[in-house]
């Protein structure tokens, strides 16, 4: 549902919240290989919309797994071993069926990953 | 609008969320809350008295510690002279001048040595060492001292030294 719409339409709901795990879900290679489901209540998608801020950070352990990921800029050095990197990435939102918002992370890192934390504070209005 | 409040619970218990919903769900993860509750992601449900707790602060992990036994044998060409006696440098300084390989070598250190000595150059233990030792300058075992003696953090060059600075090491020199 286009915002406009939905404010010249009136709310009938608004439903929000705040996520914070060290263990999201992980998934298929993709827009969910990492994600959080949340429950609401039942709402039309169809006059829905979803607002998300937040995000997926974690520390990254030594050097092999930055070999293989080259969008990580690797920090390491002769004579030290468990150099490494932090990185964020943004969460994307969508309702899934009519009962679920989903929080997901286009293809993280997910080795030698050290520290995850996925946060969020989201909300879903439905317009009438 | 909302007045469904719950935490969302982790398999473990734990809160890892708030959800103000618009109407009622029947969830075992979905513990409802009372109005105006004050917990918090990361407070924990017990099943049994249906009571939250919230664990005492963790104190956040202590810095990483490198000893000097860690260090990488790799210094400064200034550190690396400093391992000799003035003795042992001026004979080396007056043997230079009489002694074409002894000056050579030297020469093909020097370009080696461009940034830092590595002591783990094998071009020093099997040449540039026994050179000296076999030009009277040092003893087979002053050879293996200046060698084989641990790095010291100040004998580090610059760079190395700030690589363990920005990655957080508590230095315990």
């Amino acid at each position: 549902m286009e915002l406009t719409s939905l404010v010249a339409a009136g709310i009938k709901t608004q439903q929000n919240g705040f996520v914070d795990t060290a263990t999201p879900t992980n998934g298929a290679a993709g827009e969910d290989r990492v994600y959080v489901d949340i429950t609401i209540a039942a709402v039309d998608i169809a006059k829905s919309v979803v607002d998300v801020s937040g995000g997926y950070s974690m520390s990254l352990r030594g050097s092999s797994v930055l070999a293989s990921n080259p969008s990580v800029k690797a920090v390491t050095w002769d004579g030290v071993t468990g150099g490494g990197a932090s990185v964020n990435y943004s969460l994307m939102g969508r309702l899934i069926n009519s009962t679920t918002l989903r929080l997901s992370v286009y293809n993280p890192v997910t080795t030698d990953v050290t520290n995850p934390r996925f946060m969020a504070r989201w909300s879903v209005v439905e317009g009438k | 609008m909302s007045n469904f409040e719950y935490a969302v619970l982790d398999a473990a218990g734990a809160v890892i969320g708030i959800s103000n919903l618009a109407g009622p769900v029947e969830r075992d993860d979905h513990i409802p809350l009372a109005p105006e509750s004050e917990i918090q992601a990361g407070d924990i449900y017990d099943r049994e008295s249906g009571e939250f707790s919230r664990p005492a602060p963790v104190a956040p992990p202590a810095p990483p510690k490198i000893s000097e036994a860690l260090l990488p044998r790799k210094i400064t060409v200034n550190a690396f002279r400093s391992r000799f006696t003035s003795a042992e440098e001026l004979a080396f300084e007056t043997a230079l001048a009489t002694s074409p390989m002894l000056s050579l070598l030297d020469k093909r250190l020097a370009a080696l040595v461009a940034t830092h000595v590595d002591l783990d150059d094998a071009r020093y233990t099997t040449e540039a060492m026994p050179a000296l030792v076999g030009a009277g300058i040092l003893s087979a075992e002053r050879a293996e001292q200046i060698m084989t003696a641990a790095t010291q953090w100040h004998e580090l060059p610059p760079a190395i030294q700030q690589q363990y600075i920005a990655a957080g090491y508590e230095i315990d020199v």
